[in-house]
């Protein structure tokens, strides 16, 4: 097992620890009314299973679970600590069947360490609730929705609020990364998903309210019908964009050279796109783009793409087509438009000296800036294997390629691309260094 | 219970909601899917095609001749989309292929040649590495398979040769042959079918042969 950073571990213990103190003070406070047996289960298993049947999009940290309007619902009809005990169980079970396998030590460590950080999170949203003047019918009272929409909004962004805080201070003691930074890569990723699951929420608890727990099963079978659908798209695309970008990059293959480059590449537009909080849509394609950034080269006379020495006007002229030829066979192909300005403007500078269209540096999309300082770098090195070097250049060592991309910050390349890479860089060695 | 359930707008609308959604994932975005994906191996094709002058629209061409007479033969509709697919990418292994000797106005060497006959292996070993495209790597290795064995690159004779590579061994050659190409020139339909008819039971499967005879004079007929 590895160790993690000593903070990372004190900092847990004390959320562990805060996060047990206030779960006895709810239960103590809040009374012994946990409700009716049979709904109750009812929404354990709900909550189960919508913990462990996330929509995943695979290749990113994209996914979108059903837990928190379930959790709404649940809150709504029975209050704080039946909702409180009953989702912690629920989603702690799901947690340890889908990290199955993992050793027990590492299991409680998690399991515990995520209860305690949903519990303040939750306790932190009820007391907001309240506040707002919100009731639940585990007060005995009649609720009607209206009264309630207010209070509940502000329940879901306490709670969502409250929930990234402490993963984002996680996240950065953990990873060492500065915290801003994971926090608004967060805060793009979890508005939005919040912004769609939430209104489900809202629709749980009207239905509980209307049709008692028949609401609830009337739910159950057009959210398992809309999460089929959500999964089989994601399915679908990711095999469309894995067999087209394989395909794609294999047919650029036509020396070794190549594929290892456009491999090496991808990874690494991927690794400073992550660095530089894109946000999860980029993120989602940065890899293909990195994969066919060049595919514009497939037809070209590979006697002038591998020509040693000088090239003439008219050869110049041909190699640099091959953005806009690349960006118009990607034109082509549905659901990978959005990396079309990316491929078209990876040869661009900032200081509008680049081709194919001169654009200046506000023009210039961010994500073709990170390939092209990927692509850039890694022409410069050339890989780890000297059979894969290319025959018209002699290679740099990793020191000078760093050193010619700090020299093009600004000129070349983007300085905020540069500046995530060199994290991405710095790294990488910490780590192959011990 | 509050109200009655089963008539309330509630009811009606998770009714709507999953019949949308289950026309929406099973029917509509497969075929979407299934439009897109196409697409875009098409667009790769082309995207070969431009190097070697001349070549542009052969795969497209070539793949309607092939499931045409793969309906013909009754193929499954399984197998007809995998024939389509190596119809389109039968070239692709042309990127390997120097750019000189594939616009080489007059005659090949045997050197030559013998580096022209590569792409059919290059081309299948490129699809072989693509997970979902792995099925069609065979025709694309054998489309250049004689039925009586003197075909390249494997010398595999009859039967020995997959079914979507005899098949499109018929259509692309006689697509290049009414076609103009930088080592051949074009020549009129007629001379081409009586071509292709000679083949039968040499260079073609005679089954493929008259299944692709078939269908092209249902073409002429509908294009009177």
């Amino acid at each position: 097992m590895h160790s993690y950073p000593t903070a990372f571990n004190y900092y847990k213990w004390a959320i562990r620890l805060v996060g047990l103190i206030i779960f006895v003070g709810i239960l103590v406070h809040g009374g012994p009314r946990l409700g009716e047996p049979l709904d109750l289960s009812i929404f354990f298993v709900l909550i189960f299973f919508a913990e462990l049947l996330p929509v995943r999009f695979s290749g990113t940290i994209a996914e979108f679970s059903m837990t928190m309007p379930a959790m709404v619902g649940l809150f709504l009809c029975y209050g704080l600590p039946a909702m409180m005990v009953v989702s912690a169980i629920g989603m702690s079970v799901a947690n340890i069947i889908t990290r199955r396998g993992k050793p027990l030590r590492w299991l409680l460590d998690m399991v515990s360490y995520n209860t305690a950080d949903y519990i303040l999170a939750v306790a932190a949203a009820s007391l907001a609730y309240h506040l707002a003047g919100g009731r639940t019918l585990a007060g005995g009272s009649e609720v009607t929705l209206s009264e309630t929409i207010l209070p509940l909004l502000l329940w879901v962004a306490t709670g969502t609020t409250t929930n990234m805080l402490f993963i984002t201070t996680g996240l950065s003691l953990y990873s060492r990364q500065p915290w801003r930074m994971l926090f608004v890569q967060n805060l793009r990723w979890y508005v939005p998903n919040y912004v769609i699951t939430g209104p489900f929420g809202i629709l749980f608890a009207y239905l509980y309210l209307r049709y008692d727990v028949y609401g609830i099963l009337l739910m159950i079978i057009p959210f398992l019908a809309g999460r089929q659908a959500l999964n089989q798209y994601a399915v679908q695309l990711d095999t469309y964009r894995e067999t087209i970008a394989t395909l794609g990059s294999y047919m650029q293959h036509y020396h070794p050279y190549t594929r290892g480059h456009l491999e090496r590449v991808s990874a690494m537009a991927d690794e400073v796109g992550k660095q530089m909080g894109l946000p999860i849509s980029s993120l989602m394609f940065i890899r293909d783009a990195g994969l066919l950034h060049d595919i514009g080269k497939v037809g070209v006379n590979e006697e002038i793409l591998d020509k040693v020495g000088q090239l003439t006007d008219e050869e110049w002229a041909v190699i640099k087509q091959h953005p806009a030829r690349g960006a118009e066979i990607l034109s082509q192909m549905r659901y990978l438009e959005r990396i079309v300005p990316w491929v078209r403007s990876h040869h661009e500078r900032p200081d509008g000296r680049g081709y194919p269209d001169c654009l200046d540096d506000s023009k210039i999309p961010l994500e073709a800036a990170v390939i092209a300082v990927a692509d850039a770098f890694d022409a410069m090195t050339g890989g780890p294997d000297d059979a894969n070097k290319r025959t018209y250049r002699a290679p740099l060592t990793f020191d000078q390629a760093v050193a010619q991309v700090r020299y093009g910050v600004g000129t070349q390349f983007d300085p905020r691309v540069v500046r995530a890479f060199l994290r991405v860089i710095a790294r990488a060695e910490e780590k192959s260094g011990g | 219970m509050a109200d009655s359930i089963w008539l309330s707008p509630a009811f009606l609308a998770a009714v709507a909601v999953t019949i949308g959604v289950v026309g929406y994932s099973y029917v509509y975005l497969p075929t979407q899917m299934r439009r897109a994906y196409r697409q875009s191996l098409l667009t790769l094709a082309r995207a070969v095609e431009t190097k070697d002058t001349g070549s542009e629209g052969h795969g497209e061409r070539v793949s309607e001749y092939v499931v045409a007479a793969a309906r013909e033969m009754r193929v499954p509709a399984k197998e007809r989309r995998k024939m389509e697919y190596a119809a389109f990418l039968q070239d692709i292994g042309n990127v390997r292929v120097p750019h000189a000797i594939l616009n080489k106005p007059d005659n090949l060497t045997h050197e030559e040649f013998d580096i022209i006959k590569t792409h059919a292996m290059i081309g299948a070993d490129v699809v072989e590495r693509v997970k979902f495209l792995r099925d069609i790597a065979p025709i694309i290795r054998h489309h250049h398979e004689s039925w009586d064995g003197s075909g390249y690159p494997d010398r595999l004779s009859g039967e020995d040769i997959p079914l979507g590579a005899r098949i499109l061994a018929v259509c692309t050659t006689y697509d290049s042959m009414v076609h103009a190409r930088a080592y051949r020139l074009q020549i009129d339909e007629e001379s081409a079918i009586r071509e292709i008819r000679a083949g039968a039971g040499a260079k073609f499967d005679p089954e493929a042969v008259n299944a692709f005879l078939r269908i092209l004079k249902k073409r002429q007929r509908n294009q009177r």
